[in-house]
């Protein structure tokens, strides 16, 4: 489950399945449909995180892991967007160990 | 029509976070409308979004209590500056009060400058995500409402008043966005302009009530975003509101005020 559709890469390496967006379309907010929509998805398939970069709002990733009980892992995204990510390997480092402590 | 899109779950925060912010702003809003300084809510509410966006591009997040200090903080010194520039120059105010909301807003502008996500950042806190909102961080709003409304019943003018409103415009901003809260303040106020207290805040309260029931049944309904769409409602039914007399008569054509 991701906030935006900006997990690509990580999603391909790691073998990660997408199940929806919170924001299919950045800038514009949802409507009450496609959250009722995504938490109907959830509840049949459920997802077991949240992705949401750093840099992002909390706000949507926080709401909907109050509404559906699935985790939220807060992601460095890029070198410096987390403390222990500064550089490449960082990065990696702190990605896994904060998806591998959400899915704990 | 889609009704697996009227999931409570989804629309009743939203329905409880617009009727938390119409508490405060019905009062707050007459009382603007009848000082005759409509920008003034418009140039605070975008003050508090200063400090929200300025606290961001120091590197602090939207949950931290160093935002809520800038919004705060920057709210207070906007309400002391529109407050020293009302009694200094009460001929020119509205003019003064235009300055500093452009000003704000182009400072917004710059604060964020260098930062790849400034746009959204921006556009975030004016159109506002009334969806976004949960119970936790609505009964604070709720708590910190009924110490407003209690100062502001005791103490409904002078300074207070700016304080009053710099605090519970700072809380809304954050809640529902700029143009949510500069809707909630006027429309309903509006509606109920030249009635007498207990009738005008009962009917302003259904008014605006009824506003964020319809816009956010319209936005299910129509699978539009809830916060312009309710701006819409809210409009639609102060008009309807105000009865035949305001619609059909207006105060005086071309000049009955100066």
């Amino acid at each position: 489950m991701v906030h935006h559709d900006q997990w690509v890469y990580l999603e391909d390496w790691l073998g990660l399945k997408r199940v929806g967006e919170l924001e299919p379309k950045p800038g514009i907010p949802p409507t009450p449909g496609h959250l009722a929509a995504l938490k109907q998805r959830l509840a049949r398939e459920p997802a077991r995180v949240i992705l949401r970069a750093a840099y992002m709002d909390l706000r949507p990733a926080q709401w909907l892991s109050e509404q559906t009980g699935i985790p939220v892992a807060v992601l460095p995204f890029t070198v410096g967007g987390a403390p222990g990510a500064d550089d490449l390997y960082g990065l990696f480092d702190v990605t896994l160990a904060r998806l591998h402590q959400a899915l704990q | 029509m889609n009704w697996g899109a009227f999931d409570l779950g989804v629309l009743l925060p939203a329905f409880a976070a617009g009727l938390l912010v119409l508490s405060t702003h019905l009062p707050l809003g007459r009382q603007v409308l009848a000082r005759g300084i409509i920008f003034r809510d418009l140039a605070a509410a975008q003050m508090a979004g200063l400090g929200v966006i300025a606290a961001e591009a120091l590197g602090f997040h939207g949950g931290d209590w160093q935002v809520q200090l800038a919004a705060g903080a920057s709210a207070l010194i906007g309400a002391a500056i529109l407050h020293g520039l009302e009694r200094c120059w009460p001929q020119i105010q509205e003019a003064l009060i235009g300055v500093a909301f452009v000003l704000t807003v182009t400072a917004s502008l710059l604060a964020v400058a260098d930062h790849p996500h400034g746009g959204e950042q921006i556009k975030a806190l004016l159109a506002g995500q009334i969806l976004w909102v949960g119970w936790r961080q609505l009964a604070v709003v709720a708590v910190l409402y009924a110490g407003l409304l209690l100062v502001h019943a005791l103490r409904p003018a002078g300074v207070v008043f700016y304080l009053v409103f710099a605090v519970a415009v700072t809380a809304s901003v954050q809640l529902v966005g700029v143009y949510l809260v500069f809707a909630t303040l006027i429309l309903p106020a509006l509606a109920v302009r030249g009635l007498d207290p207990p009738t005008a805040l009962v009917r302003g309260y259904l008014i605006g009530a009824l506003g964020y029931a319809v816009g956010l049944a319209v936005s299910a309904a129509l699978d539009l975003p809830s916060g312009p769409a309710i701006v819409w409602a809210l409009a639609v039914l102060a008009l309807a509101g105000a009865g035949r007399r305001r619609l059909f008569g207006c105060d005086g054509w071309a000049g009955g005020r100066p």
